[in-house]
This record gives C-alpha cells, structure tokens and sequence, in this order.
C-alpha cells in the first residue's frame, strides 16, 4: 500500500531500498534535538529535551520501531540562533540525523529555516510559537503547538459566545508577540462588531498603573493580558488595589502554575488557553506520561516543557511505523501530511495536509480555581 | 654596540620572515580547508572567520587606543541589517551593499565616539552600552524597515551570476579578513596607531605632543565600527536569518572578551581569540550538561596563566624555539 502513495516515480528507488533493508534493520535511527541547555533558559531546553529522553527510552524498551531503536542526540546552543544552525549542521552533517526534533525556541528555531529547507531535513515540533514557521508553508516544517495568534481566535470565540462579554481590553506588550496576538483577538472582535479597546506597554516596564487606570475608566469588564505571568501579576495588583475585579485572561503562559505563585489568590478566577493538558489532569495519557518521565528519568521534574518533548518523541515513533521504518525526508514528509486526528491524549488532535503543516488549530479554556488550572471546556477549533 | 643591534635587526628579520612563513602556511590551509570539511566545519570556520573580523576591528579601539566599546554588537547588527536590506530590498549588488552599509555603520560610529571624546574608562563603557541598546532598538521598532521581532529571512546573494553558496561565502570571508588583516596592520603601523598607542598611554602627554587626542579616537571608532559592518553584512548571509536579538550586549561582551583573551594590541590576537571563543565550544559539545561551565573555567584560566592573552603565549614560544 506504501508503494502505492509513493507513486511509480519512486518505486525504482524503493526497491534499492527495500534491497538494502536487510542489512541496515539493525541500524539505529538517529533523531537530532538542538536547545538552551546552558544560560538562563536552560530549564526550557533540558526539559523538552528530557521528555524526549523518556519517551525514546520507552519506544526502545518496547524493542523500537519495526525492531530499529532510535538515537536521540540532543545539542547545546544556549537559545543563540547562530549556534542552533552550528547544533543542526552538525547533527545533520555529522551525526546523520534523520530529524530535527523538538529545537526549543522560536528565534533559534526560525534561523533554523533556510538550512532545513536546503538540506532538506524535516523540522518536527519545535516548542515555538511564531507564525513565520509555518505560514508560508515549509515543506520540511511541521509544528503541533498552536500559534498565539491561533490562541486569540479562541479566546476571542469564547469571550463572545459563552461569556457575553462587549467590554473587552487587551493589554499587550509592545512588541512583535503582542501586536500578532491582539491582532488575533481584533479579527474576531471585528466580525462580531465588537469595540476592543487596545492599552499597550513596553515591555520590561513595572509600572502598570497608567494602563490599568485606562482600562477601569473605559469601563471594561474583561481584561485580555498579553505578556509574561510576572507582569499579569502585577496587573492583577494594581487592579486589585484600585478596587475594581474584572475578568482576568491570557494566552497559554498565563495558564502556568507560576502564576500562582507571582499573584496568590488574585490569580483565582483567571482564564487562559491550553495548548496541552495541564500536568495535573487526570487523563489517562497525562498520567502514563507522569509514570514515564518518573521511570525514566527519576532525578527530573516533569513540566509542560517534557510533555511537549515526550509527545513529540512519541509522535516521531508513530510516523516511522506509518513510514514502514522508511526514514528519508519524502516519506517522513508524506506520513506527517496523511495524518489526520491524531489524538495523543496530550492534546488537541493533530491533523497535517499538504497546505496544512501546523498541526493543532484549537486551544482549550482553563480557569484558575483553588490554586489550580482546570480545563473547563473541550478542544475548541479557531474557526 | 652596532654588533648587537646589527644581531638585533637579523633576529627581528629572522622572525618577520619566519611569521610571513607562517602567515602564509596559515592562508594555504585556509585556502584549502573546504575539501577537506564538511558544511559543519565550514559553517563553523566562516563563522570565526567573521568574529576575527569584528575583532580586529575593536582591537584597533581597545587593544591600541584604550577605549572601551559596549555597543560592536550594535555596529555589527547595524552592518548586517543595512547590507541585508540594501541586497534584498533594494537590489544593490552584493559587494556595493556590504561597502555603503559598511561607510554608513562608520559614520555611525563616529557620531558614537563623539561623547567619547569626553569619556573614559567605566563611563565610556557605560555610554557604549547604552548606544547600543538605543540601536538595537531602533532595529527592533522600525517594522517596515527591518520587520522588527519578525526577523529577516534572505536568500543567498549573487555575485556576477554566481549565486553564492557555503564555499563561495567562506571564500569571500577569507579574502575580506585578508584585507582586514593587511588594513589593521597599516593602520597600526602608521601614524594613526602610534598616535592611538600614546592616546591609550596618556592622552595628556598625547597633546603635549601635538596630537589631536579627539580627532583620533573618532577616526578610530569609525575605522572599528567599518569592520564590525563588514563582518555583521557577511554574518547575515551566512545564517541567512537575522533578528534584532542577535545582537544583543551579550554579543558586545563576547566580542571584547574575544579580544582580551585572545591578546590586546595585537592582530595575530584578535585571530586567535575569535577562533577560541567560536572553535572551543563546539569541540566541548562532547561534554554533556556542562559545556558551558567548561568555557567559563577555560576562560579564567586564559586570563590566570596567561596575561597577554593566547597570542602572548604563541608568541613567547616563537620567541623560545
């Protein structure tokens, strides 16, 4: 049935392949990963990169994909996108990787586009939110995480179809991040004929008082934060020092546990998007996830970073069964875009196509409730 | 006494010709370096390749006039966006764009160095540090020029037909750090590099002797911030993606630290220490976890054992042998 998709163009090639088979069944499959794991946003990059760790070790106790192990090699850039193009080059160049795998961040991410393309190495779910990865469409890149401008879409929906609220304010951070998230929210605030009223700051400003002040005057019941949980927290106080109690949301870094910690009980109440199940979750792939990270990497916490690198190591054993343990760039390519409804248990379900390389295009709604992050709704599309 | 100097003058003969011997050896290997590397190690030796160049650039600032830059990232992301821009945008050709971005970031710099003529030491690294968070932000804020946060994606330049890949780009580097080299050693062997060495000395007894202390250090700000152009306009056609991040402060430290390790007032100096800081942590990416830590203690023990920096040490063995 394989031969079939791969058309009679390949089919010549398939049969050196298939020749060649025997002898390389044995063969390791070598799967790249570049990330901070040095400098300040070390944590980020060595938990995606332990979550892909644990469920490697996993596939390859079950005795791999079509009796192959994978090999998962995973480099240091310190988040500087000079050295995620040396990390990749040499992955792809040296070590032979089949794959880039889950590079965290979305600037070093994004530097990495000019190589994959030429080189012609998949780029498979970095932990990265920008727009430009996968619009245009890369042939070699595919994302699961949905964009934030994807997130405000929901958001938006929901504010105006299941909470009834027209007074709405977004305060973003002025910069490329909040300009495309509030551009977002505007489309669909727009459709509806609903006034947004927009109150940027700069960011790595602690002075909130100005934008919060606007925002009680103009009479908003709803307020749409865009920025780090640090500065939400701060927003929060000085709300709640002006006395006034407006509903609280924001894209998926609200909806981390830190929030918490930074607001205490003002954080209650909050909304924001999911774009995973949250760690406390009791569906039962969050908790076989938990079991995994625990078995395989005991001396580690998991974080939403892991999950994102143990759904994405997963996943990647998932294509190499649909590719028939093929690992050349056509048919990795070509098993990502038959995918359709994938569900990890981790998240929305994934969906590829040949136009369609960003996998997820929903969120869920979580609500701050008792110091905790609960999903309240189901997986809601954008459109 | 004529006998010793007349030794004297052999010795510094016998080494200038052994240091062109290995000059030139230096030029064959570098010459034939990408048959024998793969993409990696090309990647990896145009990237140093552009660092020396930003580094020879500050050591004429540092190393000989005494002054302290915070802000070559800046010159250097300056230099980058304004070739990018002028190839892509505006369709000059390759080596114009990266010659008029290059005047352009110098006359930059001269306006830079005008304060500087009044500051020293800490503050003038102070003033440095904050031009360059003023540039950078510029950089970031003017969308419609620079696509801001958004980054710039460029395809490959071409020169005379010649659409320039990996190997033409690290030939292009190769002759412009060349030239680079042969212009730091004009400059520091003539009028300006004395005058900046007696600046660095004692900018009193520079105008005692007649030399105009402030004219200097513009000119040697201009000439510093020329070379940190020319290197960002190749940087960003060798990563072919460039973001206002990139060139952050934590790139102008690097690019001092460079200089420092590698030897200050020196040109063999700024070689070596672009080499050392891009070449040793990819050989250290065997360590897992901690390569990081591993740079930072090779570092101070640069510093410790070897105060003039690695050319200092290079050159007290060519001394010995």
């Amino acid at each position: 049935m394989i031969w079939k998709v791969l058309g009679r163009s390949l089919a010549c090639a398939a049969a050196v392949a298939m020749m060649a088979l025997p002898a390389s069944a044995q063969e390791l499959v070598k799967v790249g990963m570049s990330g901070p794991f040095s400098g300040g946003l070390s944590l980020l990059g060595q938990s995606v990169r332990d979550g892909v760790e644990v469920a490697f070790g996993e596939v390859n106790d079950a005795g791999g994909v079509n009796g192959r192990k994978l090999q998962f090699i995973a480099e240091d850039d310190g988040y500087e996108p000079m050295r995620t193009i040396a990390s990749a080059r040499k992955l792809v160049e040296q070590d032979k990787v089949v794959a880039l795998l889950a590079v965290t961040g979305t600037a070093p991410s994004a530097a990495l586009l000019p190589f994959v393309m030429e080189s012609k190495t998949p780029l498979l779910f970095p932990y990265a939110f920008a727009h430009a990865l996968t619009t245009p469409l890369n042939r070699d890149v595919f994302t699961t995480l949905p964009e934030v401008r994807v997130q405000m879409m929901v958001l938006a929906n929901y504010i105006l179809k299941e909470l009834k609220q027209t007074k709405v304010a977004a305060i973003y951070q002025n910069d490329d991040f909040g300009q495309d998230a509030v551009a977002g929210l505007e489309e669909r605030f727009k459709s509806a004929n609903v006034p947004l009223t927009k109150l940027p700051f700069d960011r790595g400003t602690t002075n909130f008082s100005g934008v919060v002040a606007q925002a009680k005057g103009a009479g908003v019941e709803h307020v749409v934060f865009l920025g780090i949980p640090k500065d939400a927290a701060l927003v929060m106080r000085e709300a709640n020092n002006l006395g006034w109690k407006p509903q609280f949301s924001g894209h998926n870094a609200l909806g981390d546990p830190q929030t918490f910690q930074l607001a205490g009980p003002l954080a209650e109440g909050a909304i924001a998007i999911a774009v995973m199940e949250p760690l406390d979750s009791d569906k039962p792939a969050v908790k076989a996830f938990l079991a995994a990270q625990q078995k395989y990497k005991p001396n580690s916490k998991p974080t939403t970073y892991s999950m994102h690198g143990y759904q994405s190591g997963k996943l990647f054993a998932e294509i190499l069964k649909r590719t028939g343990g093929k690992t050349d760039e056509a048919s990795i390519v070509s098993a990502l875009e038959g995918m359709k409804n994938f569900d990890t248990g981790l998240m929305a379900p994934l969906s590829f196509a040949s136009d369609q390389h960003a996998g997820a295009l929903s969120g869920a709604i979580m609500k701050a409730e008792g110091g905790k992050w609960k999903i309240i709704s189901g997986w809601l599309s954008a459109n | 006494m004529s006998a010793a100097t007349d030794m004297e003058r052999t010795q510094r003969q016998a080494t200038s010709v052994g240091a062109g011997a290995l000059l030139g050896l230096c030029l064959a290997a570098a010459c034939a370096a990408p048959f024998v590397l793969n993409g990696y190690g090309l990647y990896v030796l145009t990237l140093t390749g552009v660092f020396a160049l930003v580094a020879l650039g500050l050591n004429l600032l540092t190393g000989y006039a005494g002054q302290i830059s915070l802000c070559h990232a800046a010159f250097f992301g300056v230099g980058a966006y304004a070739t990018a821009i002028l190839t892509q945008s505006a369709g000059v050709p390759y080596l114009l764009s990266l010659l008029v971005a290059a005047l352009f970031t110098a006359c930059v710099g001269a306006v830079v160095a005008v304060p500087a003529m009044r500051l020293k030491s800490l503050y003038l690294a102070i003033a440095t540090l904050g031009f360059g968070v003023v540039l950078q932000k510029i950089i970031f804020e003017w969308r419609g020029l620079t696509n801001g946060g958004g980054g710039l994606a460029l395809s490959p330049p071409v020169i005379a037909g010649y659409e320039l890949r990996a190997m033409g780009l690290y030939y292009l580097t190769l002759a412009v750090v060349t030239l680079g080299i042969w212009g730091a050693w004009n400059v520091s062997r003539g009028r300006t590099g004395r005058a900046l060495l007696i600046i660095k000395e004692s900018e009193i007894a520079a105008g005692a002797l007649g030399i105009p202390a402030a004219r200097y250090k513009v000119i040697a700000f201009a000439i510093s911030a020329f070379y940190a152009a020319v290197a960002g306009g190749l940087f960003a056609y060798l990563v072919r993606y460039i973001h206002p991040e990139n060139f952050s402060v934590g790139l102008s430290i690097a690019f001092l630290s460079m200089v420092v390790i590698g030897g200050l007032g020196t040109i063999g100096g700024s070689i070596v220490g672009a080499a050392f800081y891009v070449i040793v942590p990819e050989l250290l990416r065997g360590i897992k976890d901690a390569p990081g830590l591993v740079f930072g203690l090779l570092l101070v023990v640069v510093m410790v054992l070897m105060p003039q920096g690695l050319w200092g040490l290079v050159r007290r063995l060519g001394r010995r042998s």
